[in-house]
């Protein structure tokens, strides 16, 4: 096979002046009775500035957990991850990360959902004010700007999510399956908009998803895995032009893609 | 083109009508003072003591006994225009709202340092359950052997039963906190002290209103209670004296005086709850 012919070492030495460098990452957890299970196991790939790379694989391949490393949320058993030359830590203001559910506060407005990223960092009122109905406005939510969360719908709540995450301007931006609970025509215009604002921010993003179709639409590369132990089969290079549209999805392009990245999926399941 | 079309209302406004009324701006609607609401159970009351005036006239109860509602009426007329009752009451309302006050602060206090360090939930745990699950009455004869018969002891009773809900309560609500909200804050670089004000205790918020409202009651209830066993003073006094003269009507009344400061503590207590808390944690 041509697409697993490309190893995790050939991914990393691709690239320079990385924005996201992860090397030999390991995560292991001890279980009882002195047994450990392997999240990851030797995971090597670097993000460019500005581009968008999508991690797919089986549940349990471990790509959340690289996100969660990358966040500092948790903290890895082995290996180096370096975001922007920095180690991880949780609270970098040149990192935004968005989860899978939304995750407003109920009793703050959606303005004042978006502003809590800099209400806890201190910053003046007015300012945040401002820059909080500036990114509502960027992800088209001006108008339930002073709704209460319970009044959104779960497409809402997601895209105040991402207008709370990019308040604050991060230069990365982690997604950990941030459609995943969406139905599927939402699911799709949020696609089309998040692919559209991260090529006009220009961040650097990585997005874990189990949706190939999500994934071929939105990032620049796809880094295919496989679980048990969570490890980088190889990749898929989506060469696909910006802004995409919903009828890229019918191109012979488009369509390559996904089959090599299903190919790469596939492969492991015949093993298995 | 697809980005610039916006979020369609409509279908949300229809989902969240709704949900309002239990959602957020309860405020509105969720007094349901209608003319029914209120002709209702007027009309049932009326309808009762219409039926108990005609049986005590009739003689079927013993006026002594069981007096009927005109009397309690004009001896709560009466009542009303005496010095020692107003004494009484307000001897009553100090102990409770002091027991209150002081033991809602001591369950949020002592629920909150629960919650938030686990060395000590470990030390404390089985002993609030332990005292959560006796009867805490039990332990008035005591106190009123302690703190005399006085006011002090009737607080420290009120307290001691008010303060559980509260603390339990507490422990819930601050403990309830989704793992997802706490990631969030957490990535967003909040402190242990930020996490607890901007998100656990608005969490908490309405857990601990409930333990509160409980805590209202309780507190009437132990004033009472310890004023049965022994004060100086005190609707209890009051109303144990009336039963011993056999003066039924008086005693009547002054259980009626109760429920109603029962009713307007619990009253300012959800009105304080519908004034702060307008939202529903999912």
């Amino acid at each position: 096979m041509p697409a697993s012919s490309e190893t995790t070492s050939e991914v990393a030495s691709e690239t320079r002046g990385a924005a996201i460098e992860v090397e030999g990452l390991r995560k292991t957890y001890d279980l009882k009775g002195g047994e450990q299970f392997t999240a990851v196991e030797d995971a090597t790939f670097s993000v460019a500035p500005g581009e968008f790379v999508a991690l797919i694989g089986p549940s349990g391949c471990g790509k959340s957990t690289i996100l969660k490393i990358a966040a500092g949320l948790i903290d890895s058993t082995a290996g180096t991850v370096l975001i922007g030359a920095e180690p991880p830590k949780a609270g970098r203001r040149d990192l935004g990360i968005m989860l899978q559910r939304a995750v407003m506060l109920p009793w703050r407005t959606v303005t004042e959902n978006v502003e809590l990223p800099a209400a806890l960092a201190g910053e003046d009122a007015q300012r945040r004010r401002a820059r909080a109905l500036e990114v509502l406005d960027l992800v088209g939510l001006s108008r339930v700007a002073d709704a209460y969360p319970s009044e959104l719908s779960g497409g809402m709540q997601q895209r105040a999510a991402l207008a709370r995450t990019l308040s604050y301007r991060p230069r990365t931006l982690l997604m950990d399956e941030p459609f995943g609970a969406l139905d599927e025509l939402t699911r799709e215009r949020l696609n089309i908009e998040v692919a559209e604002i991260q090529s006009t921010l220009g961040a650097t993003t990585i997005l874990v998803t189990h949706s190939v179709q999500e994934a071929v639409f939105m990032a620049d590369r796809i880094l295919v895995m496989a679980s048990n132990p969570g490890r980088i089969l190889g990749e898929v290079v989506v060469d696909l032009p910006r802004p995409r549209r919903s009828e890229l999805a019918e191109t012979p392009a488009f369509l390559t893609a996904s089959k090599r990245a299903r190919q790469l999926i596939g492969i492991e399941h015949a093993h298995d | 083109m697809p980005t610039t079309d916006l979020p369609r209302l409509e279908p949300d406004t229809s989902r969240t009508s709704a949900e309002r009324p239990s959602t957020w701006r309860r405020v509105t609607t969720s007094s349901g003072l209608t003319p029914k609401t209120v002709a209702l159970p007027a009309a049932a009351l009326l309808g009762l003591l219409a039926v108990w005036q005609l049986l005590s006239s009739q003689g079927v109860f013993n006026p002594i006994i069981v007096p009927p509602p005109s009397d309690i009426f004009s001896e709560l007329v009466d009542l009303l225009q005496e010095g020692y009752f107003w004494r009484a009451l307000r001897f009553t309302l100090l102990a409770t709202v002091q027991g209150f006050v002081y033991g809602c602060l001591l369950g949020f206090v002592l629920g909150a340092l629960v919650a938030e360090f686990s060395t000590f939930r470990t030390a404390v745990y089985p002993w609030i359950v332990l005292f959560q699950n006796m009867p805490r009455v039990a332990l008035a004869p005591l106190f009123l052997t302690w703190f005399g018969f006085g006011v002090g002891s009737k607080i420290i009773l009120a307290v001691t039963i008010c303060f559980v809900p509260v603390l339990v309560n507490t422990i819930v609500g601050l403990t309830s906190v989704s793992e997802d909200s706490r990631t969030l804050l957490r990535s967003l670089g909040a402190t242990r002290w930020q996490v607890l004000r901007r998100l656990s205790l608005p969490t908490a918020a309405p857990s601990i209103m409930a333990g509160i409202k409980l805590g209202s009651t309780f507190s009437l209830l132990a004033v009472v209670i310890g004023e049965f066993l022994g004060s100086t003073e005190g609707m209890g006094v009051l109303l144990t004296t009336f039963n011993f003269q056999l003066n039924i009507g008086a005693a009547f009344a002054v259980a009626l005086v109760l429920a109603f400061v029962g009713l307007a503590l619990y009253g300012l207590v959800a009105a304080v709850e519908r004034r702060f808390i307008f939202w529903r944690n999912d």
